[in-house]
């Protein structure tokens, strides 16, 4: 089975809440799932949705059409009505259906406007009633529910928290609909209401009355008959984390002791994380470690401090997105001088300037590798799912000492917003590089050796001197050319030594045949959508083979002409206007990339559109433009 | 009579420091390494310039600089600017 | 001796500057303060005031301009055993880095920032800086200044400093009295320097200083409690409007609590085991953390 529902309403109700309850109990059932937060730069009232896959099989991705809407308000019936698949069924409350269709004050006069047109073209009419009965002429399967009555009639609800009600009561519409019994759902708001007595009970109130209406009317049972989730084996322990979490749960496992940050989205949930579990404890119960987290005047600060505890000895890392990074850059650039393991999480949202500051891109791909003036030895990871977003999240850190330079961890708002259910990490390693030895009895910081990472003493064990200038091997300011030329060198030479030591699984990996013939690149979370096409286009004899690009800098040319030199046909699969991966790759590998496939929308690349571009380039269009979601 | 090495009047010129000024005298003197008459021995001043080091210091730092030329005060190119481009 | 305290760092100054008497007196407070050499850091801006930590025998980080201050306090929130110092130019803390010096100001770090205040971005070729009194023209100036000059003391009192202090360059035995107490101080502090340029300030020269300033006399700093701070501030208001800078001990507050003691307050290790202090690994191997117990509610149960 594969199941695909929107559950929508306004920014700022709840309806957060009610994806998450919706998801919770979908993992809760032993599902996979993937669901996509959209939401406005706003705090109350714009239109916000989950779009929210179940399937028993592993998913990556989200996919269109969808086979449920459940909506809260008009708008949502107005902007998602067109993303039900035939047969797809539409909740929402009876209580909406004498409601003009586009008297929308919140709805972008644009998006209103395309609305006024289409519901003109199929002569719809302008109430949400007449807009049902135009779906079901059309196939679809329009289901008005009684939610506002059965909440004040049959919860009977001291509590004045309509809000959670109205949300609770459409997630539990949708789920009972998907085929999850009622003891489930009752089992996610527990969890989920885990620390609020009086919203747990509420909660459990409305859904239990919900469910009764559910049972009652005989409609939706073609609800049941169009998800069939049955029950899936069990799948043992799980945890239910969106990339932010992903990153904070890396951050603490590996030892993370100081976090900086300035707000920003989609950023600084990583932050809250990290701060509400900074209390580390063993199975002892014993406190082993407690991180800070300090909240700058701006990011310039943020990167700063973080440099600074770096130069004490303790793992410091700090996370931003787009505008945030470009005020670091200074900052980055002295850690490249100075030879600083810092991290930086950066999450891409949609750019330029403020940009689409809620929404999905992977376009500062190239400004990762390259911001800065002058030149300086960094690592650029970038994490393709939830998973090894954790994991790389260690991983980071433990790169950041080994080799003394900034690490950046490269994701997007994709990463960051999804939530997905992940197995829980295993301890991996801790490395944390070159330490002095004792006795040395003049300490010189940046010596030089046959290894360009020189062994590091922190702040308060020797003397040294740091220095954004260029500087000698005690870090004194030095513009000898001699010693210029030697120390430029050590620097850089870091990236050979980076790229002959890290492993290979570090900077590709490659999904699919071996034997293949088109091989479809891409990075971050669209890694998923092209995952999930690759199992669609396999089964249907496509030889294609995907190659997820992890390392961006120092870049490995030299690895991935080894598969770039099999294929027949190279496309290039991501969400900026140029491709920025595929110019990486043409500039570092001299292959060139000829076909994209790029969506710049700030919605996510969904794993149908991958299907479709796929065929549309084997049927001879060289560039595709993606532009499907809301 | 001791020569302008020990001199309170004599202000060798920061860069060029065999020629100064003399407080005494006008214009560019060379400095005078024989005796001169105009000679008055340098008291003890709180900051000193160090020909050897080329640098200023502190009396607390006398004992570093034991042996070294050091002077009241050096001559500072009043245009000095003129000729200095940006350096940070 | 002070001299123990040279890094051997040719300190490459115009002669006459101002930097080698704040050099100086540093030197002289850090050997009277009797502080082991490797727990103190000097952490500066850029310009001819930011070289100062490498003439120094002690850890420096010679950071960006405008930024030792959030530097200074990523180290000291780290490892609060370390005795933190910055120093900047005018233009660097009260310029570029403004925003930082007021922020340090809310948070009472136990950090002294040193403004070397010299009036002029010095090795750019003295252009105008944030001090530098409307009206004036310094020698590269093309035209007097047009704007007016900030009041480093009166911004640490609207910004929560708890140590404020006023010296000149060349009073060696008053700037290191001022830097000792302003090192001693639970709480951030700042030190504005008065410093001449003799290369391109011929406004604040020697003489100037001279006959523009004067020491403070019959002014208790102390802040005893709070209908006292209302009356220091207002007092400290009527002394900078004067005509003359006033030299001396401004402010002394210990009623509020230091960064770290804040930080304690929140994190219950801080005290005892600082970011610094604490073990992230067991011999390579991450520390035996209770994942379902920490991360608790993230688990599908």
């Amino acid at each position: 089975m594969d199941l695909n529902f929107i559950i929508g309403g306004p920014q700022g109700g709840g309806i957060e809440t009610a994806g998450l309850l919706a998801v919770k109990a979908l993992a809760m059932h032993e599902l996979e799932v993937f669901a996509d937060r959209e939401y406005h730069s706003n705090i109350k009232g714009k239109h916000s949705y989950s779009h929210i896959r179940a399937s028993d099989e592993r998913i990556s991705s989200i996919k269109y059409p969808v086979d449920f809407v459940g909506a809260l308000d008009v708008e949502t019936i107005a902007t998602h009505y067109k993303d039900l698949r035939p047969g797809g069924v539409l909740i929402h409350d009876a209580a909406l259906l004498d409601k003009p269709i586009t008297k929308l004050p919140p709805m972008e006069k644009e998006r209103l406007e395309r609305l006024r047109a289409e519901l003109e073209v199929g002569n719809v009419g302008t109430t949400v009633k007449e807009l049902d009965e135009w779906l079901e002429r059309g196939g679809k399967v329009v289901l008005p529910f009684p939610f506002s009555r059965i909440i004040t009639e049959r919860a009977k609800l001291a509590s004045p928290m309509i809000e959670k009600a109205m949300n609770t009561a459409i997630a539990t519409v949708l789920l009972r609909g998907a085929g999850i019994p009622l003891d489930t759902i009752r089992e996610a708001i527990d969890s989920l209401f885990m620390e609020k007595a009086e919203a747990k009970e509420l909660n459990r109130a409305v859904a239990s009355a919900v469910s009764d209406g559910f049972d009652e009317v005989s409609r939706t049972k073609e609800m049941g008959t169009r998800s069939a989730i049955g029950k899936v084996p069990a799948r043992g322990k799980r945890m239910l984390v969106a990339g932010n979490d992903a990153v904070a749960i890396g951050k603490l496992i590996g030892g993370l002791r100081l976090q900086t940050y300035y707000p920003i989205t989609p950023a600084a949930d990583e932050s809250f994380v990290i701060e509400q579990h900074s209390s580390l404890f063993d199975p002892e119960g014993e406190l082993v470690g407690s991180p800070i987290v300090i909240q700058a005047e701006d990011e310039i600060s943020a990167i700063c401090m973080a440099i600074g505890g770096a130069l004490t000895g303790v793992r410091a890392a700090t996370c931003t997105s787009g505008p945030g990074f470009s005020l670091m850059v200074e900052g980055i650039g002295w850690a490249g001088m100075n030879e600083v393991p810092v991290v930086i999480t950066y999450y891409q949202r949609g750019g330029p300037s403020t940009g689409l500051p809620t929404r999905h891109s992977q376009s500062d791909l190239l400004f990762a590798t390259s911001s800065g003036h002058g030149e300086f030895a960094r690592i650029v990871l970038a994490s393709g799912s939830h998973e090894e977003t954790l994991y790389d999240a260690v991983k980071c850190m433990n790169l950041a000492e080994k080799y003394q330079v900034p690490v950046i961890h490269l994701l997007d708002k994709g990463i960051a917003n999804c939530v997905t259910a992940i197995n829980p990490p295993t301890l991996g390693k801790i490395e944390r590089g070159k330490r002095i030895g004792k006795g040395a009895w003049e300490y010189r910081r940046f010596a030089f050796g046959d290894d360009p990472v020189s062994p590091r003493a922190f702040l308060g064990e020797e003397l040294m001197w740091y220095t954004g200038d260029e500087h000698d091997e005690s870090g004194h300011i030095s513009e000898d050319p001699e010693n210029r030329r030697r120390m430029y060198e050590k620097r850089m030479s870091k990236k050979e030594k980076i790229l002959r030591e890290v492993p290979d699984e570090d900077k590709a990996v490659l999904f699919g045949d071996e034997n293949f013939e088109d091989l479809l690149v891409t990075w971050g979370v669209t890694t998923g959508a092209a995952l999930d096409a690759l199992t669609e286009l396999r089964a249907t004899g496509s030889k294609i083979a995907v190659l997820q690009v992890r390392m961006m800098e120092p870049f490995p040319d030299g690895f991935l002409s080894k598969f770039l030199s099999k294929a027949k046909s190279v496309m290039a699969l991501e969400a900026n206007y140029i491709g920025q991966l595929a110019e990486l790759i043409e500039w570092n590998t001299g292959f060139e990339v000829k076909n994209r496939i790029l969506k710049y929308t700030g919605r996510l690349i969904t794993q149908d559109e991958v299907v479709n571009a796929y065929m549309r380039i084997k049927g001879g269009e060289e560039r595709v433009v993606l532009t499907g979601g809301e | 009579m001791g020569s302008c090495k020990g001199c309170k009047w004599w202000r060798p010129d920061y860069f060029f420091d065999n020629l100064g000024e003399c407080e005494k005298k006008s214009g560019i003197c060379p400095e005078n390494k024989d005796s001169c008459e105009m000679y008055e021995e340098k008291s003890e001043t709180e900051f000193c310039w160090c020909r050897d080091c080329r640098i200023t210091f502190h009396a607390s730092e006398r004992d570093l600089h034991r042996g070294h030329d050091f002077f009241c005060r050096t001559r500072v190119d009043q245009d000095a600017h003129e000729y200095t481009s940006t350096g940070d | 001796m002070s001299s123990d305290w040279n890094s051997g760092v040719w300190p490459d100054w115009c002669p006459g500057c101002g930097n080698f008497g704040i050099f100086t007196a540093l030197k002289g407070a850090l050997s009277e303060l009797g502080i082991s050499r490797e727990k103190m850091v000097l952490v500066s801006g850029i310009g001819c005031s930011g070289k100062i930590p490498h003439f120094v025998k002690v850890p420096g980080v010679h950071t960006l301009h405008g930024r030792a201050i959030p530097f200074a306090t990523g180290i000291k929130v780290s490892n609060p055993d370390l005795k933190v110092i910055v120093h900047g130019g005018d233009g660097d803390l009260l310029g570029i880095g403004m925003g930082h010096l007021i922020a340090m100001g809310r948070r009472n770090p136990e950090i002294l920032v040193v403004i070397h205040n010299n009036g002029v971005y010095g090795l750019t070729k003295g252009q105008a800086s944030p001090t530098l009194q409307l009206g004036k023209k310094t020698k590269s100036l093309a035209f007097p200044n047009i704007n007016s000059a900030v009041n480093p003391i009166l911004l640490g009192i609207a910004s929560g400093y708890t140590f404020l202090a006023r010296s000149y360059a060349y009073n060696i035995e008053h700037l290191k009295a001022c830097l000792k107490q302003g090192i001693s101080h639970s709480g951030a502090g700042i030190l504005e320097v008065i410093q001449p340029c003799p290369t391109w300030n011929n406004i604040v020269t020697m003489d100037w200083v001279e006959k523009n300033t004067y020491y403070l006399k019959d002014w208790d700093p102390v802040v005893k409690d709070d209908e006292d701070a209302v009356k220091k501030a207002q007092g400290i208001i009527g002394i900078e409007a004067g005509e003359k800078k006033a030299l001396g001990i401004i402010l002394t507050d210990r009623r509020k609590d230091p960064f770290g003691k804040r930080l304690a307050s929140v994190y219950k290790r801080y005290a005892t085991e600082p970011p610094a202090a604490q073990q992230v690994d067991k011999g390579g191997a991450p520390l035996s953390i209770d994942l379902e117990k920490t991360f608790h509610k993230f688990y599908i149960h």
